[in-house]
C-alpha cells in the first residue's frame, strides 16, 4: 500500500532551488493581498519595512526583485499585486554583501587616517554606482528574459539606438563630475560603472595600491545619480513615465553594528551612524522619481539625522513605516489579529504542494482544538500515585468536604480555591457557605490565574505542561511564520514517529492527519527547545543573549512557582521605566538587540502606578514557554524592576555557575555541558 | 591537462628547518591564553638561535573571560621575555581591528624581517592569519615562507567560542566584482558552527556544498565534528552525505582536494574556513591563488581554556626560494 507521510514542513525556508512554478505555489501573498499594509511597498514614497528575523520581511522585499517577477511570468501566474500597482522596476543594494560597509577599513586619503567626513561620501558614491548598475541590469533582465514578456508589459524599449541615446544623455549629466564623459554607448556606460565598482572593491581588498585620482575627484552626492538615471530612462523613452522605480536597501541594521569609529568620540556613534545619515539624506530629498524601500529590524531604524545637517527625517513626511511585527503579533483585540489567516494560508499551500488531497481544510484538522484547562488539569493529575508534594490547606470544617472532592475530581478548582484562600485568609472563607457561586469563580480573577494554576498543578505532579491545538500553536508562534512552520514540522515528525509501523487511515488516503493533543505536545516541546538552542546560532552577542534568556526563563518560573497564592500571574515578564532605561545605553542596546533577534518581545506598558511614568515591558518569545514551562499568556502586571535589577540579572547570567534566586533544582554544570547522546532534543 | 602533483615539503618543525639551509629566520606568532602559542618559537630558537621573533597579542572585546585571558596571556608573555624577547616585540592588536591596522602591522613586520619568514598560525584568529599569509606570500622581499602549526594536548570540552559576527568576508578576501554566480561552497568542518546553519539556509540555497572533514579526528573531536556536520545536515542533507575526508595535518592534500573540487579553480567557489587551522590554511592559499573569497562568522569571545598543553609542531613550506608552492 502506498502511504503518504511526507512532512510538508521539512523545508523551513522556501527554497530557491525548486522550479518557479512550485515556488509560486508555496509563496503566500497574504501580507500583500489580504492585509493591505504590504501594498504600501508598491506605491510611491519611501517605506521602511520593519520586522524581526523570520517575519517575512525579505519575502516582501523579494517581490520588488525582477527575478521574482520573472518567476511569476514563467509560472504563468499573476503577480500577487493589484495590476495598477504592478508597473514598477526594482533595484537595490545589500549593504553587507556589496561590501559597501567595508568603507572605513582602509584609509583612502593618506592625510585623513581618521576621516569621519570623507568615508561616508565614498560610501554614498559606492551606493550610487551599485544601485545604478543594478537598475540597468533590472531593465535589461526584465526586457530580455521570458521572451521579453515582462518588458513588453511594462513598455520597455531595448532598441540599441534608444539605449545608446539614453547612455549619452545620462553620461552628459553633471552629477557624474565628468567620470562618464567618454561614454558613447549603453555598453560603454555599463563598462564604466562596473569598472568604478570593481576599482573600489580592488582597493578595499588591497589589490591596488591606491584609489585612482579620477575616482577621488568625481564622488557623487547620494541619490542624485540614481534619480538622473531614472530621469534619463524616461526621457529617452527606454521606460514609460508611468513606470515607478523602487530602490531596496537591505541590511540597513548592519550599519548600526559598525563599531570602528576612527577618531570618533562614543557620542558620535562611529562610521555606522554616518552611513545611516547618508541613507537618510537620500530619503530626505523626497525625489518623486524614486522611492526607497529599507528593510530593517525594529531597532535598526532609530538614528534619523540627515547627513551634513542638523535636521532629522520625519515620519509620514519623508517616509512611511510598515511594521510587520505589529501587523502579525496579537494585540488586545483578537479580531484585528491577522496572523491566523496568514498561517492557515501557509499551512494549506504546504499541504497542497506535498500532494495532500484535503489541503483546504487541513489546518484545523491537523491541530484541532487541543485541550481545555479542565482537561489539562485532569491530565496533569494522573497518575494518581504522584500525589502533590505540597501540604493540603486546613480549611473550616464546612469547606473540608468540598475541598477534598475538588482535589480528587477537579484539581483546577481546588488549586484556585487554595489560591483564593492564601490571598484572602481562611477566616474570609469561613464567612461564606460552600456553595456556588464560589469566590474564585469571578470571571476576571479566575481567567487571569488559570494558566498560572495549571503551571502549579503540573509542577506539583511532576508533569510536563501541555500545549496543543490551533489556538495554542498560533499563540506560541508569536506572529512569526518561520516559528509557526517549525512547530508544524516538529508536530508532524512526532506524529510520524508515533504512528511508525502502523497502518494509519490518513496516510493510506493521502490526507493530512488529525494529530492527537499529546503527540502535538511532544512536537511542540521539541520545537521550543530547538528554538531555544537556535539562539546561540544567531549572530551578535548570541551566547550572552541565550544565557540571559535562560536566566530569565528560570527566574520567571521560580518566582511563579513560589507564588502559591497566584498573586502575580503576570510575572513572566518585566517592566522598566523608560527614563531609567534611557540612562543606560548598554542595557537599552542589549534589550533592543534581544527584541530585534526575536528572543524577547516588548511593548509599551500602561502602568498601574500612581506616577504614570511611561514604561515598557518585556516578555520571552512565546515559543520559549514550553522549554521553560511557563504560561504564554500575559495577564495582570509584569514585574516592576529597575535598570539596576536588569544589570544584575545580566551579570548573574554572564557569571559561570550563577543561578536565579530561588532556583530549586539546578542542573549541574556538567549536565548542561553534556552533549546529548540521541540528538539535541533529548532532555 | 592534469598538472603533475607537486611536492610541497612539510613535517615536524625540527625536521623541516634543518632542510632549508642558510636561512636567517624571522618569526611572527601570536600570544594567546593557549600553551601552544609559544611552542613553535621555542623549537625555532633552539634550532636557529639567531632567529628574530615578533608576536602580536590579539585583544578580544571585553567579556566575562577577559580577566582570565589577560592573566594567562601575561604569564605566557613573561615566558617569552625569559626567552629573550623584549616588550616591544609583542604588539597588541584588537580582535576586530580594521584591515588598515592589520596590514600596517604585518607590513611593518615584513619591513624589518629577513628574507626567510616563519609564520605561526597556531593561535592566530583567521581574520589575522589570512591577510598575514597573503601579504607575506606576495612580498618580493620574502624568499622562503614556512607556516607552522602546533597541536595542543587537548581542547576544552566547553564551548570554545561565542557571539559570532555576521557572515563576512575575511579581510583582504572579498569577492571579485562582478562576482560570478556562486555554485559551490567549500566548508571546513570544525567544532563550532557559529551561526552558520541559519546563514546557509538564508543565503546559499541551491548552492552545492562540499564539506572538508578532518580525518581521523579521534575522540572526542570525532563527536564534535560530527555534531557540526549534523547541524549542517539539517539544512543541506546532500552535503552531509558525502564529506571529503582530509588529513588535518596535510595542508598540501587539503589544497589538492579543494583544487579537485573546483576543477583547479575553474569553478568559482566560496570558501568557509571553519575547522582546523591547517585546512583553513589550505583554503587561504587556494583563495590567494584564485581570488575566490573566504567568509567567516568571526566570534567575539574565545574561551580562556580553549586548549591546553602542547603536542607536535608541524611546519609547511609555502614559498621556497621565491617560488609559491601552492599555485595552480
Amino acid at each position: 500500500m502506498n502511504e503518504q507521510r511526507i512532512n510538508p514542513f521539512n523545508e523551513l525556508y522556501i527554497a530557491e532551488t525548486i522550479p518557479p512554478e512550485q515556488f509560486i505555489s508555496l509563496f503566500s501573498p497574504y501580507l500583500v493581498q489580504d492585509i493591505q499594509d504590504g501594498l504600501a511597498l508598491f506605491q510611491p514614497g519611501n517605506v521602511v519595512l520593519k520586522g524581526v528575523q523570520g517575519t517575512g520581511k525579505s519575502m516582501l522585499l523579494n517581490l520588488l526583485k525582477p527575478e521574482f517577477r520573472l518567476a511569476y511570468k514563467k509560472a504563468r501566474a499573476d503577480l500577487p499585486i493589484p495590476r495598477k500597482l504592478s508597473r514598477f522596476i526594482g533595484a537595490g543594494i545589500n549593504l553587507a554583501r556589496s561590501v559597501a560597509i567595508d568603507f572605513g577599513q582602509r584609509v583612502i586619503e593618506k592625510e585623513h587616517f581618521d576621516d569621519m567626513e570623507s568615508f561616508p561620501i565614498y560610501f554614498g558614491d559606492f551606493l550610487n554606482y551599485w544601485v545604478v548598475e543594478d537598475l540597468l541590469n533590472s531593465v535589461i533582465k526584465l526586457s530580455s528574459e521570458c521572451d521579453g514578456a515582462v518588458g513588453a508589459e511594462l513598455g520597455i524599449n531595448k532598441n540599441k539606438r534608444v539605449l545608446d541615446q539614453f547612455a549619452r544623455s545620462l553620461a552628459s549629466h553633471q552629477c557624474w563630475f565628468g567620470y562618464l564623459n567618454a561614454v558613447r554607448t549603453f555598453a560603454d556606460l555599463k563598462t564604466r560603472i562596473v569598472s568604478r565598482i570593481s576599482t573600489y572593491r580592488k582597493f578595499l581588498n588591497y589589490n591596488i595600491h591606491s584609489l585612482p585620482r579620477e575616482l577621488r575627484s568625481s564622488k557623487t552626492p547620494i541619490g542624485e545619480p540614481i534619480s538622473q538615471t531614472v530621469e534619463a530612462l524616461w526621457y529617452a523613452k527606454v521606460v514609460p513615465r508611468d513606470v515607478s522605480f523602487f530602490i531596496r536597501i537591505d541590511q540597513y541594521e548592519e550599519l548600526g553594528k559598525l563599531k570602528h569609529s576612527p577618531g570618533a568620540r562614543d557620542s558620535e556613534g562611529g562610521l555606522g551612524l554616518r552611513y545611516r545619515e547618508i541613507v537618510n539624506k537620500a530619503l530626505s530629498t523626497r525625489d518623486p522619481r524614486i522611492s526607497y524601500r529599507i528593510g530593517t529590524r525594529r531597532y535598526g531604524w532609530q538614528d534619523l539625522r540627515i547627513f551634513g545637517t542638523s535636521s532629522n527625517l520625519e515620519l509620514e513626511r519623508d517616509y512611511k513605516v510598515v511594521d510587520i511585527d505589529a501587523i502579525l503579533r496579537r494585540q488586545e483585540n483578537r479580531r484585528t489579529w491577522s496572523f491566523p489567516d496568514f498561517a492557515q494560508d501557509v499551512f494549506e499551500r504546504r499541504a497542497r504542494h506535498s500532494g495532500y488531497s484535503n489541503s483546504s481544510n487541513s489546518f484545523g484538522l491537523f491541530l484541532g482544538k487541543g485541550l481545555d484547562s479542565k482537561e489539562k488539569a485532569e491530565k496533569y493529575s494522573k497518575p494518581k500515585s504522584d500525589e502533590p508534594t505540597e501540604e493540603k490547606l486546613v480549611l473550616p470544617r464546612k469547606w473540608q468536604k468540598l475541598y477534598s472532592t475538588l482535589r480528587r475530581q477537579q484539581p483546577l478548582e481546588a488549586k484556585l480555591l487554595e489560591a483564593w484562600v492564601l490571598q484572602n485568609s481562611v477566616e474570609k472563607l469561613a464567612e461564606r457557605e460552600p456553595k456556588p457561586p464560589f469566590p474564585w469563580s469571578r470571571k476576571w480573577w479566575r481567567k487571569e490565574r488559570i494558566q498560572h494554576a495549571l503551571m502549579h498543578i503540573a509542577s506539583q505532579r511532576r508533569q510536563r505542561m501541555i500545549w496543543a491545538g490551533k489556538e495554542e500553536v498560533l499563540a506560541l508562534s508569536g506572529g512569526n511564520i518561520l516559528v509557526f512552520v517549525s512547530i508544524c514540522q516538529s508536530i508532524w515528525a512526532a506524529w510520524a514517529r508515533a504512528t511508525r509501523g502502523r497502518i494509519v487511515k490518513e496516510a493510506a488516503q493521502g490526507i493530512v492527519p488529525s494529530v492527537e493533543p499529546f503527540i502535538q505536545a511532544v512536537g511542540i516541546y521539541e520545537a521550543s527547545t530547538q528554538q531555544y538552542f537556535k539562539i546561540e546560532q544567531k549572530t551578535g552577542e548570541s551566547k550572552k543573549r541565550q544565557r540571559f534568556i535562560d536566566f530569565l526563563g528560570r527566574l520567571f518560573r521560580n518566582r511563579m512557582i513560589l507564588d502559591r497564592s497566584l498573586s502575580y500571574p503576570g510575572h513572566n515578564g518585566f517592566s522598566l521605566e523608560l527614563e531609567d532605561l534611557s540612562l543606560d545605553r548598554s542595557i537599552a542596546g542589549f534589550l533592543n538587540d534581544a527584541v530585534d533577534y526575536g528572543d524577547l518581545f516588548d511593548s509599551p506598558h500602561t502602568t498601574k502606578t500612581k506616577d504614570k511614568r511611561p514604561r515598557r515591558k518585556w516578555y520571552l518569545n512565546p515559543i520559549f514557554s514550553p522549554h521553560f514551562q511557563l504560561p504564554v499568556t500575559h495577564v495582570k502586571e509584569p514585574m516592576y524592576v529597575t535598570v539596576r535589577d536588569v544589570k544584575k540579572w545580566l551579570e548573574a547570567a554572564d557569571t559561570i555557575g550563577a543561578e536565579p534566586e530561588g532556583e530549586t533544582s539546578p542542573k549541574s554544570k556538567s549536565e548542561r555541558a553534556q552533549l546529548p547522546l540521541f540528538g539535541k532534543h533529548s532532555n | 591537462m592534469i598538472n603533475p602533483p607537486r611536492f610541497r615539503p612539510w613535517g615536524q618543525l625540527d625536521w623541516v628547518v634543518p632542510r632549508i639551509p642558510n636561512c636567517n629566520w624571522s618569526f611572527i606568532g601570536n600570544v594567546s591564553p593557549e600553551d601552544r602559542c609559544l611552542a613553535a618559537w621555542h623549537v625555532l630558537s633552539s634550532l636557529a638561535p639567531s632567529s628574530t621573533g615578533e608576536f602580536m597579542q590579539v585583544i578580544d572585546p571585553p567579556s566575562r573571560y577577559s580577566s582570565a585571558i589577560e592573566k594567562k596571556c601575561h604569564a605566557l608573555a613573561l615566558r617569552l621575555y625569559t626567552m629573550g624577547l623584549r616588550h616591544s616585540d609583542i604588539k597588541p592588536v584588537p580582535l576586530l581591528a580594521r584591515s588598515e591596522e592589520l596590514v600596517k602591522t604585518v607590513n611593518a613586520f615584513i619591513a624589518s624581517a629577513s628574507t626567510d619568514v616563519i609564520c605561526d598560525i597556531s593561535t592566530f584568529p583567521k581574520r589575522f592569519f589570512f591577510p598575514a599569509i597573503k601579504l607575506l606570500l606576495s612580498s618580493d622581499s620574502i624568499h622562503n615562507l614556512v607556516v607552522t602549526y602546533t597541536l595542543p594536548d587537548s581542547y576544552s570540552a566547553q564551548q570554545l567560542s561565542e557571539d559570532p559576527d555576521p557572515w563576512r568576508h575575511l579581510p583582504l578576501f572579498a569577492p571579485p566584482y562582478p562576482e560570478p554566480e556562486v555554485k559551490l561552497l567549500i566548508l571546513g568542518v570544525g567544532f563550532e558552527p557559529l551561526a552558520l546553519p541559519e546563514l546557509l539556509q538564508e543565503d546559499y540555497r541551491g548552492v552545492g556544498i562540499k564539506l572538508l572533514f578532518p580525518f581521523p579526528p579521534g575522540p572526542p573531536s570525532f563527536q564534535r565534528a560530527w555534531e557540526f556536520v549534523r547541524t549542517i545536515e539539517d539544512s543541506f542533507p546532500h552535503a552531509a552525505r558525502e564529506p571529503i575526508r582530509v588529513d588535518a595535518r596535510d595542508v598540501s592534500d587539503a589544497f589538492d582536494h579543494i583544487c579537485a573540487a573546483t576543477d583547479r579553480g575553474a569553478e568559482y567557489a566560496v570558501l568557509a574556513p571553519y575547522g582546523p587551522k591547517t585546512i583553513s590554511l589550505a583554503m587561504c592559499l587556494y583563495s590567494i591563488v584564485t581570488g575566490h573569497p573566504a567568509y567567516y562568522t568571526q566570534p567575539k569571545v574565545y574561551s580562556p581554556d580553549y586548549s591546553t598543553g602542547v603536542s607536535d609542531t608541524y611546519a609547511y613550506c609555502v614559498k621556497l626560494q621565491g617560488h609559491n608552492l601552492y599555485s595552480l
